[in-house]
């Protein structure tokens, strides 16, 4: 091993603290470490610009041209135009906004730390406002009418357009649309049918707000894709436009080109790091991170996890998460000091300098395992680490993005490579190196750098010794394998629960213009769920209890003993297909020639599990079979209730074959 | 004249649910002259009734199946394979025709589907009581203090629903056939088939004091008495019903039912625990007082995390209902004296004030009159509480006993699934996580958002959504689209 070949002082410069005789500057580490856990701030201040460090995110789709849109507006107004930038926290709404004020020459005084809820302007005539609903409405200004704050700017505005041109650019949260409307509904606060009709639009764009407002609609101005909205109609005289565009309507992780959004970001953020990771030890677990994700290739490899992460999870990132999970991926988790180190980088020092001058090779191999948690796979995956004399494990905080993770985690849930690991792993029995087989494959190109050689070498060592107790070597060994496995899943992109997710992306596919039907196989398993057969009754119907409070299927006529009133029901009349709505995708049942739909189901991946654990028309069981056969139900209980009745039979099961009723 | 009250008659609950469709039904289908002091009860069991009560089982059974087999047969149920109908089929669609199974009482009550199945037991029959509370007066009552009725009763409204059903081609026979057995010497001649709802004088609602049409009604203020209004009148509407099998439509009214009784006088009694407490303290706003006894500030139910001691909601609630019927009786009483009838609840505070009747004092100091406390106490309980057996699970529960002694909220799978779908406007209209919690405001449930997501999550109710909190879809599953 290495010896140390850093002095403290330069350990103090890379860790970021303050050196006797200067400043130190800020780390591109130190940097990164501000977002990972979020913002900065809770909305980003006109004015108050980023340094050049920080990359930037690229928009979503429509944005640009939103704001553009904005901007021209205003040469040739409108009596009221309204935009509303939609969505959840950290999607980049007050970035947009901050860059709108930019271009408008709106700015924060510099003597205020605090973004503010609105920023005015007036620009040829026009009274422009930026509104970020994410900041509490002052009481001041508002009063008892706080709690439906946006509605009372929107009247506001309304009431403003009769004197002059009014156009706000808004950044809103939909949950707080939401929350408006139901204060609306249950106190009155003089809010009118404008501000009303507008909120609850905003809520769901198929309601009718020209008809509220008793007027008609004319065409809109702006095409921008399914998720943009736009009014335009004349009221009073008066000319009025409404956009809303929903930012986190598509994933991050769509490849727009060559790469998704998330993975331009992440690859700047990555180019930042460069030099300050390879002027670290080539044994610190961070430079390997960076050395791992430095090819542009190993991009991609990281955007699918977090795309199937995604898929697991049934939730789409946002930007704060990719902010987060990129400093999950660089620098590892959240830890607690426990050595008295002041950064993080003190204390990956102090664990380097301890694992390569401990005073046993168990002393050298904690250090490592400790180093391990920030390896990126392992925080990545949120790997417990062997920790304390019994090689015990522990695990590092969570995040939300670990929902999905820990779904496709190639260790948890084995992949296609788990057998050559395992094959692997049995070189450590002879003091072999795993490594050295796998790597003959290239199932660890691009993914083994010096931290893991020295682990490695470190584990195999102590586990080959008298002093490993069997118990604490079984816990190592085991260990050491999952670490493996889960860097060949990054490495070649083979990830846990691989089927569902790629069997999701092609119903997906199969619904890419709205509507689709599924894949054919795919489609048998789903009605096996759905319309399990019976034993006894044609593969074309379904065998229900009759009058019974839940559609729960017959399927063996062993079932009870006594006589059972029950209902044979075809389904060969009711289709499957799928139809993306939004992010998501639903499976909608309809009757042979016509369109009603006439039961739903969310297509998660969950239900993609449930459907491919079934075998033969039969339902398979997964552990979330409690919670996904509840919906299953009533997506049953719905579809068959609109076969004809002229189709269905009542039959009596008494211990043989149903006996038919007329 | 004296200060009025909402009028709600007291309660006492059925051992089966299904008692409160019947009471509904038997209110606007007349009984035959001479048979209305037998009680009906699906389903005898061994148990005695009190002295004095008749109790007789409507299931077919012995002679009375052969009669109903019969009469399905030449209503059009015949075998495919031709010859008479056998008599398992008579024998099994007796039993399709079964309820939840309570543990205790004198009987099992039908499922109540239809019109005939609803009528298959009455509440003396449930109760195995000769005079039950009037059940339909009080839903009725609920129903009309929660809104505009136009005309419209809750049992009338269920009436259209079940004539729905009852002329379905799969329950059509069935009905008949019970209508011309076992229930013939109870109908009075010639109403079968009913046509229209023909109103029992003593279930006609009664009259919403005027202060509450102007203060609660009209003022949209939320409470179990208006979640009850628009859950009925959306569940009795043909964009549910035409969709809903009979027995999962009579599964959710019966819900409905228990959820708008049990929160009904949880309500009634923070109500009036509210009023005393406001009357004894000067120094609060009259005003303040009136809102907040009209909108309870804290849970009606606790729902918390924690031991399982801690999470026993009984404690709290029988502590409310001791102390809110104490607190009522003394302000019926102390309001029925004074000489001018104040115009609203605010009024009435300050008047009560002035007047400083000792009896509110003594009420809230845990003294006072308690006469029909284990009655409301049981009514809540048991209208919330999951009773069944194995072979026929109560879906619709909100609690659960665990480990005996102690009762914890424990939504049953189908419970989340009616207060969501009660929280839409119909079965293909978009409902979110914030129009649910604002549902089971109203009724003085006020779940944590995050247990509430947990209930919604396991039920599979909830699509998933960018934008997180009040905002998150629902997906109900129903289509019609």
């Amino acid at each position: 091993m290495n010896s140390n070949p850093w002095s403290s002082e330069d350990a103090k410069v890379l860790a970021g603290l303050p050196v006797a005789g200067g400043t130190a500057q800020e780390t591109s580490f130190q940097k990164l470490q501000k977002r990972a856990f979020g913002g900065e701030d809770v909305a980003a201040r006109p004015g108050a610009e980023d340094d050049e460090w920080w990359p930037k995110g690229p928009l979503l789709p429509g944005v640009q041209e939103l704001t553009r849109d904005f901007v021209t507006g205003i040469e040739s107004p409108e009596s009221l135009h309204l935009v509303f930038l939609l969505g959840g926290a950290g999607n980049g709404k007050s970035f947009a906004a901050r860059s709108l004020g930019k271009e408008l020459g709106l700015a924060a005084s510099a003597s205020d730390a605090l973004a503010h809820r609105i920023y005015k302007a007036t620009r040829n005539g026009v009274r422009i406002e930026l509104l970020n609903d994410a900041t509490i409405a002052p009481s001041a200004d508002y009063q008892s009418r706080q709690p439906v704050a946006l509605a009372c700017d929107i009247q506001r505005w309304w009431g403003e357009s009769a004197v002059s041109p009014v156009a706000a650019f808004c950044c809103v949260n939909r949950g707080i649309v939401i929350d408006e409307l139901r204060s609306l509904s249950e106190q009155g606060h003089d809010i009118e049918v404008f501000a009303r009709a507008i909120l609850a639009w905003l809520a769901s764009p198929e309601s009718d707000a020209a008809g509220q407002l008793g007027t008609s609609l004319e065409e809109a101005k702006l095409v921008l894709g399914e998720h943009y909205h736009e009014l335009r109609f004349n009221l009073g005289g008066r000319s009025v436009r409404i956009s809303a565009m929903s930012v986190d309507a598509r994933s991050l992780l769509d490849i727009d080109g060559d790469q998704s959004r998330a993975g331009m970001l992440f690859q700047q953020i990555v180019g930042r790091c460069r030099d300050d990771a390879l002027a670290r030890p080539a044994d610190c677990p961070i430079r390997a991170n960076v050395q791992q994700w430095l090819p542009p290739n190993t991009i991609l490899g990281w955007e699918n996890i977090l795309a199937h992460a995604e898929i697991a999870s049934g939730r789409l990132h946002s930007y704060r998460d990719v902010w987060g999970l990129a400093a999950l991926s660089i620098l590892g988790p959240r830890f607690a000091v426990t050595d008295g180190s002041q950064s993080l980088l003190d204390h990956v020092d102090r664990c380097l300098h301890k694992a390569r001058n401990g005073s046993s090779p168990k002393d050298r191999l904690d250090a490592l395992l400790e180093l391990s948690q920030f390896r990126m796979h392992n925080a990545l995956f949120r790997s417990p680490i062997p920790s304390g004399g019994d090689a015990l494990p522990f695990y590092p905080p969570t995040t939300p993005a670990h929902l999905g993770l820990s779904l496709v985690d190639p260790s948890a849930w084995g992949s296609m490579d788990s057998h050559a690991v395992e094959v692997a792993m049995q070189s450590v029995a002879l003091g072999g190196m795993p490594s050295e087989s796998l790597i003959g494959s290239g199932l660890l190109d691009n993914a083994w750098f010096g931290f893991d050689k020295y682990l490695e070498q470190a584990i195999v060592e102590y586990v080959g010794s008298d002093d490993c107790s069997d118990r604490v070597r079984r816990r190592l060994v085991s260990w050491f394998g999952g670490y493996l496995t889960r860097l060949v899943g990054v490495s070649t992109g083979r990830l846990g629960n691989l089927a569902v997710v790629t069997q999701w992306k092609l119903c997906r596919e199969a619904c890419v213009n709205g509507v689709g039907k599924l894949p054919l196989e795919f489609e048998k398993a789903i009605r096996s769920l759905v319309f399990p057969q019976h034993d006894d009754v044609p593969p074309d119907r379904i065998l229900v209890p009759a009058f019974a409070a839940r559609v729960e299927p017959l399927q063996a006529s062993r079932d009870g003993a006594s006589p059972r009133l029950a209902e044979i029901i075809p389904h060969n009349s009711i289709n499957l297909q799928v139809r993306q709505q939004g992010s998501r995708l639903v499976l909608e049942c309809t009757l042979t020639g016509h369109a009603e739909v006439i039961g739903q189901l969310v297509l998660d991946f969950s239900l993609v599990r449930e459907a491919l654990a079934c075998r033969g028309r039969r339902a398979g069981q997964t552990e979330s079979t409690a919670h996904v056969e509840p919906r299953i139900e009533r997506c049953r209980a719905s579809s068959l209730s609109a076969v004809p009745a002229i189709q269905r039979r009542l039959v009596v099961i008494s211990g043989g074959s149903p006996v038919e009723l007329n | 004249m004296a200060f009025a009250f909402p009028d709600l008659k007291r309660p006492q609950y059925p051992s089966s649910p299904e008692v409160l469709l019947s009471a509904l039904a038997w209110s606007v289908v007349p009984r035959a002259p001479g048979h209305n002091e037998t009680g009906l009860i699906y389903q005898r069991k061994e148990s005695r009734a009190k002295r004095g009560v008749t109790i007789e089982q409507t299931m077919p059974r012995g002679q009375g199946l052969e009669a109903f087999r019969a009469s399905l047969q030449s209503n059009g149920w015949t075998a495919v394979t031709g010859g008479d109908l056998p008599k398992v089929v008579a024998e099994a669609a007796v039993d399709a025709m079964l309820g939840v199974k309570p543990p205790k009482g004198v009987g099992y009550a039908s499922s109540a589907i239809g019109l005939a199945g609803a009528l298959l037991q009455d509440p003396i029959g449930g109760l195995a009581t000769k005079n039950p509370p009037n059940f339909a007066n009080l839903l009725n009552t609920m129903h009309a203090l929660g809104g505009s009725a136009e005309g419209q009763t809750a049992a009338s409204r269920w009436f259209d629903v079940a004539r729905y059903y009852s002329a379905t081609r799969e329950l059509k026979a069935l009905e008949d056939a019970l209508a011309g057995t076992t229930l013939k010497n109870f109908l009075r001649e010639g109403v079968w088939p009913p046509n229209s709802p023909q109103v029992a004088k003593a279930s006609v609602p009664e009259p919403a004091p005027s202060w509450w049409q102007a203060s609660v009604v009209s003022a949209g203020v939320g409470t179990p008495f208006s979640w009850f209004h628009s859950s009925w009148n959306r569940l009795c509407s043909p964009e549910w019903y035409t969709i809903l099998p009979p027995r999962r439509w009579a599964g959710w009214a019966v819900c409905v039912l228990r959820n708008a009784i049990g929160f009904t006088f949880l309500w009634e009694a923070n109500f009036f625990l509210e009023l005393a407490r406001g009357i004894a303290d000067h120094e609060r706003d009259p005003t303040t007082v009136a809102r907040w006894a009209l909108s309870p500030t804290r849970p009606l139910v606790p729902y918390q995390r924690g031991g399982i001691a801690q999470m026993d909601v009984m404690p709290s609630i029988r502590r409310l209902l001791t102390q809110g019927l104490a607190c009522r009786k003394a302000i019926i009483e102390a309001a029925g004296e004074l000489s001018d009838e104040p115009n609203d609840l605010a009024s009435l505070v300050e008047a009560l004030r002035t007047a400083n009747p000792k009896s509110i004092k003594t009420a809230l100091g845990g003294g006072g009159d308690k006469g029909g406390l284990p009655n409301l106490i049981e009514t809540v309980r048991y209208s919330l509480l999951a009773r069944s057996a194995l072979d026929t699970p109560d879906h619709h529960a909100l609690l659960k006993v665990v480990s005996r002694n102690y009762t914890h909220v424990a939504p049953a799978p189908e419970w989340i699934v009616v207060m969501s779908a009660m929280a839409a406007t119909g079965p293909s209209d978009a409902v979110r996580l914030g129009d649910v919690q604002r549902s089971l405001e109203d009724i003085g449930f006020k779940p944590r958002i995050d247990f509430l997501l947990g209930e919604l999550e396991r039920a599979g109710l909830c699509a998933s959504a960018s934008d997180g909190d009040e905002g998150i879809e629902i997906n109900l599953g129903f289509g019609r689209k």
